[in-house]
């Protein structure tokens, strides 16, 4: 079983650990890879990232992302623009319901995450969830989020989380969990995510598909399409 | 000195099933057993409340911890095992030092989880 952690930040976004650093210690908790999703600084940083990833020396998956945290839906369109064909993965930091709304109608976006942060509910509804399941946008979970929240706030957090998930449950919108780590301090191994799922109400099996199976078809289809094999859904050269 | 007697052991039928996770302790600086029972016992009770933690039926083995390797072992009851891995992974520090709590596996009884996870062997192989 590959496990992955598609949200984890390098010093390039102002964590504290290095790449080289986060990968070995990712690969100590059992992962087979790991996506590097440094904050949207321009396209130079972007390049420097991905110089970075070329340079490091292990094994383990690693794929260059970018996080997109937009002002407006206008902002987040002209980002992804300019982006989804030079990075595996495009993640978009929701709250404000219009960008999460936004997110969910775009093909483009691989996962919205953390919808509810800040908000007073879940930051989801039946259209954007209907959305997320046509256009393949998975929900992110931040495991940050519950880690660094305590008591009332963490007990809000996990709560919308939990209605999230049944609600994805229910419309089977993809959903993933991510450490959101900035350094090594954050991250987790991939099985006590998916004890996490569990325990916010749904089933080991689906659990498991966090962390296993739909961040792994994420980023094969995406690879697919960086390397020119995908053209469309459904179309592929081989 | 007069012992302390102690209640029958109950048969099988009657024993809670229990559920034995090993874990592993990776940290930035040395800490101390009891500071590591503490920040658990911590994470359990502000995750699950006093009445989830007390249905639980939670066991810290502080005399099978092993301060070098930081292994150690935590029993609880098996309807409870996912509320434990939980409460583990979200242990950010024992004191000012940051940690990161990974579960290496759950076995049904000490000895099991022992040659399990901690590479100990039966004497019986040597013979």
């Amino acid at each position: 079983m590959k496990f992955y952690d598609l949200f984890v930040q390098s010093d390039l976004s102002g964590g504290e650990s290095s790449l080289q650093q986060l990968v070995d210690f990712a690969k100590k908790l059992g992962y087979s890879g790991i996506a590097v999703c440094d904050n949207y600084q321009g396209l130079e940083k972007l390049e420097e990232l991905k110089n970075r990833i070329s340079e490091l020396k292990t094994d383990l998956e690693v794929y260059p992302s970018v996080n997109i945290i937009p002002t407006s839906v206008n902002e987040m369109k002209e980002i992804v623009n300019k982006v989804r064909e030079k990075v595996n993965l495009v993640v978009v930091s929701g709250s404000d319901y219009s960008v999460n709304r936004a997110a969910c109608d775009d093909s483009r976006i691989d996962i919205l995450m953390h919808p509810e942060l800040g908000r007073p509910d879940s930051g989801l509804d039946e259209p954007s969830l209907e959305a997320a399941t046509q256009n393949n946008v998975a929900i992110g979970i931040s495991f940050r989020e519950i880690l660094f929240n305590f008591r009332k706030p963490r007990a809000y957090i996990l709560n919308h989380i939990s209605k999230n998930l049944i609600l994805c449950d229910h419309f089977r919108t993809p959903f993933v969990v991510c450490s959101c780590a900035q350094n090594v301090w954050g991250m987790r191994s991939p099985r006590e995510f998916v004890s996490l799922v569990n325990v916010l109400g749904l089933d080991i099996g689906k659990a498991f598909a966090a962390t296993t199976s739909t961040p792994q078809s994420i980023v094969e289809e995406n690879k697919k399409t960086l390397e020119g094999n995908k053209v469309t859904e459904g179309v592929e050269i081989e | 000195m007069v012992e302390e007697k102690k209640p029958k052991p109950l048969p099988p039928s009657l024993r809670g099933r229990r559920r034995y996770v090993a874990f592993q302790v990776f940290s930035e600086g040395k800490f101390i057993t009891q500071d590591l029972i503490n920040s658990i016992w911590h994470s359990l009770l502000n995750l699950l409340g006093e009445l989830g933690a007390s249905q639980a039926d939670i066991w810290i083995a502080k005399d099978i911890y092993d301060e070098a390797k930081q292994i150690g072992i935590i029993r609880c009851s098996h309807d409870n095992v996912e509320q434990v891995r939980t409460a583990l992974a979200l242990i950010e520090r024992i004191g000012d030092i940051r940690v990161v709590v990974k579960v290496l596996g759950i076995s049904g009884t000490i000895k099991a989880t022992k040659m399990k996870f901690f590479g100990e062997t039966r004497l019986t192989e040597f013979t």
